[in-house]
This record gives structure tokens, C-alpha cells and sequence, in this order.
């Protein structure tokens, strides 16, 4: 499959094209990223998750739309920005947590909002979710939702997006 | 359309930034002023980016899941070293230790792959000034440049900074820019923005010092590559520990 392809495939949903390519490279850039940034195991896991979640994120929201080198340059490309965002990230924490412990305090904050949104997702009903998954993960226009989701025009498309986004808030302010 | 669904409206596309000025501005006055619709704009907030960082865990779990199926490479790759029998190999390797010495002899000047040192640690700095909004075609040069920059169409991109820099000089857009000419080969170019940036400027030092050390590396310029090297080691910075890396393999 060449690029363009894999590019469009990913961003049609099919999830099988990410997981082949999170299982060709991963075990040769963990062995990488030991090399040359001393990486363990876990660090080195955690740094390919991370970019292959950006991978995935810049195919979906239009940034990456053709390669100019190869997949395997341009995932080590984001994987040195990553590793440095996480040792930079480490190190603030690191010095944050040292003066208060506010950082842990919003960290269990953030961790609440998360549950009460999946948990109002799952409340929503799997049409509603859907669409909204699709714009605000997915990142697809309003035309390619109603493409896929195969509503009559862009207009029905995005009332119901909102009509959703407002039934989701109602269901949201509910769980306490 | 009901009146709160006008609002929701309203603040989705706020927070996507497609809004014009004078929207904007209102939006602003009434989360000064009204209550109820602030706590809208808190909630939708929450649920729009809750969304998006809902699916990248998912996507994370999916990858755990096919990591719990496989190895750790780094124990493997020690595990894979096999016992052999070298007497077999004595002849080969004794023509192979004379060719080796051979090449030492003649290209002991040429040992550093500069390329390769320049491949193993270059990686485009990632916008981090101007988010590309999508389905608005701005006509502001910035955004412009920064679509081009996000789209990896970076000779796009150097255009549209080239026309910026002649009223602007803003020192972030001489940095894209510079990033651009690494892009693009231009090293020469990219060399003398970043100086510039070095010399005289107050913000993206760190991260001029770091791509102009890489660019003296690739123009073979090694001692003025030590030099900012060194002190990106001594900052402490995150470039640090690779810094450190490549000043071994240069020396």
C-alpha cells in the first residue's frame, strides 16, 4: 500500500492500517530512542504511544495530507519533538511538585471532568455519539459527515450536531 | 432556533475561532456578564475537549493492549546474541581487519558523518504560535503561513514568511522561517537568520542555538557547533542530554 493510501485509509476509519503500522516500527524505534536518547523501555513505550497518537491526530484533522519523505522518517521526526516535550514536561513537574501540591490536586480535577463526559457519552445514545465523535475527534467537516453519516444536506448535519452537543450538556450537568 | 441553541452555537465556534471580530467581542463582554451563559461556555468547553481526549485514550488503550502481546526489544535484542563459533571466521576477519585499517589510513579526516549526525537529531520545530483553524481561509499572511507550515509545505511556507519579514520582523516568524530553509536544504540561509536571532533577539534562543549547532554541524563548521554545544550542556536545557550525544560523536 503506498502513502497516499495508508494516509486515506486512516482517515476513513480503517484502524487495522494503524495498528500495522504501530506494530512495524515500534520494536526498532524503542531500540532507537535507547540508542541515542538513553531511553528504558518504559519511557521509549511511552514516547512511540505518544507519537503515534499525533500520527493519527494529524492524519484526522487534515495537517498531514501527503508525505514527502518516508512514514518511517516522518514518525522519528515527531519522535525526537516528543521525547523532548516529555523530558522537558518531567522536569517542570518535577519542580512544580517540589514547591505545592496543586499539580496533583488538578490532575484528580481533570480526571473527574473526563469520567463525567465519557459516562454522559455513553448516556447520549450511539447516533448522537457518533456524530460528535466524528467532529470533535475525528475532526471531519460538517460535508464529510454527512457523507458518511448519510443525512440529507450539511444544514440537517450541523443542527443535529447541535441538538446533540445540547443534550449532551443536559445529561453532563446531571452527573454529580 | 431556540435561543440557547444559538448560544451553544455561538461559543462551539467561538472556541473553534472562527468567529469575526465583533462576535467575538461579544462572546467576551457576556462571559463578563452573564452567568448562565458562562457556565454554558465551561460546560461545552469541558465536553468538546473531553471528546477529543477521550478518543486519544481510547487509542492509547488499543496500543497497550497490543503492546501487553509483545516484547521488550531492548531485553530481546540481548537476548538474541547467539553463541559462535569464530575460529571459522579468522581468515574473513584478518582481510577485514586489513581492509578496515586501509580505510582508517586514508579517510582519517572524513571520520564524522556530518549528514548523519544532522539525520539522527533534526526534527522540524513544531508550531506552537499559530494554531490553523480549520475550514476558514484566512487571508491574514500569518495564518497563511502557519496553514503551509502545518501541511509540511514548507517552500509554501517560506514564501509567505518572506513577504511577513519585509514589514515584520518579529522574531518567532524569522525562526519558522529559518526552520523552513532547514527544510528546504538552505542551510546557508537558515545560518545566517538564526545568528541573527542569536545575536540581537530575546525569545527562541534556547531553540536557535539548538538548530544553528545542528546547521554548523551539517556546513561542517564543528568548532562553532561545539561552542553553542557546550553551552546548551551548560543551560541545562532539554536539549541538554542530546547536545551531550553529538558533542561525543563530533569528538
Amino acid at each position: 500500500m503506498d502513502n497516499g493510501s495508508l494516509i486515506a485509509g486512516i482517515k476513513n476509519g480503517n484502524d487495522k492500517i494503524i495498528e500495522d503500522i504501530y506494530l512495524k516500527y515500534r520494536d526498532e524505534f524503542i531500540v532507537w530512542l535507547n540508542k541515542y536518547y538513553k531511553s528504558d523501555f518504559d519511557e521509549a513505550s511511552d514516547v512511540y504511544q505518544l507519537l503515534m497518537v499525533q500520527f493519527y491526530e494529524n492524519i484526522m484533522s487534515g495537517r498531514l495530507v501527503e508525505l514527502t519523505s518516508d512514514i518511517k522518517t516522518y514518525l522519528y521526526g515527531i519522535g525526537k519533538n516528543k521525547i523532548r516535550e516529555l523530558r522537558e514536561s518531567s522536569a517542570r513537574e518535577l519542580s512544580f511538585n517540589l514547591e505545592s501540591d496543586i499539580s496533583t490536586e488538578e490532575v484528580l480535577i481533570q480526571e473527574g471532568k473526563m469520567n463525567r463526559v465519557e459516562q454522559a457519552l455513553d448516556e447520549l445514545g450511539e447516533a448522537c455519539k457518533r456524530l460528535l465523535e466524528l467532529y470533535y475527534y475525528q475532526k471531519r467537516s460538517v460535508a464529510e459527515i454527512t457523507v458518511t453519516l448519510e443525512y440529507k444536506n450539511a444544514d440537517t448535519t450541523k443542527n443535529l450536531k447541535y441538538k446533540c452537543l445540547g443534550r449532551l450538556r443536559k445529561i453532563y450537568a446531571n452527573i454529580v | 432556533m431556540e435561543e440557547s441553541q444559538k448560544d451553544l452555537e455561538l461559543i462551539d465556534r467561538y472556541l473553534e475561532g472562527v468567529l469575526a471580530e465583533e462576535e467575538q467581542a461579544v462572546v467576551e463582554q457576556r462571559l463578563q456578564e452573564d452567568t448562565e451563559f458562562k457556565a454554558m461556555f465551561e460546560d461545552i468547553k469541558s465536553l468538546t475537549k473531553g471528546i477529543e481526549e477521550l478518543g486519544n485514550a481510547k487509542l492509547k488503550r488499543k496500543f497497550k493492549e497490543l503492546d501487553a502481546n509483545l516484547g521488550n526489544p531492548l531485553k530481546d535484542k540481548k537476548v538474541a546474541v547467539k553463541e559462535v563459533n569464530w575460529t571459522r571466521y579468522i581468515g574473513w576477519a584478518a582481510v577485514l581487519v586489513a581492509g578496515l585499517f586501509s580505510i582508517i589510513y586514508f579517510s582519517s579526516r572524513s571520520q564524522i558523518s556530518h549528514e548523519g549526525i544532522y539525520e539522527d537529531y533534526f526534527a522540524i520545530y513544531d508550531n506552537v504560535v499559530v494554531p490553523t483553524k480549520r475550514g476558514v481561509d484566512s487571508l491574514e499572511l500569518i495564518n497563511q503561513a502557519f496553514a503551509h507550515y502545518d501541511t509540511r509545505e514548507y517552500a509554501a511556507a517560506a514564501l509567505v514568511f518572506e513577504e511577513i519579514l519585509k514589514k515584520d520582523k518579529t522574531e518567532y516568524i524569522q525562526f519558522y522561517y529559518a526552520m523552513t530553509l532547514m527544510e528546504q536544504q538552505d542551510w546557508e540561509g537558515a545560518k545566517l537568520i538564526l545568528e541573527g536571532l542569536l545575536s540581537g533577539g530575546e525569545n527562541f534562543i534556547r531553540q536557535s542555538k539548538w538548530y544553528l549547532a545542528l546547521t554548523y554541524i551539517r556546513l561542517k563548521e564543528e568548532e562553532q557547533s561545539r561552542s553553542l554545544l557546550n553551552s546548551l550542556i551548560e543551560d541545562g536545557t532539554s536539549y541538554a542530554e542530546a547536545a551531550g550525544e553529538i558533542m561525543e560523536r563530533i569528538n
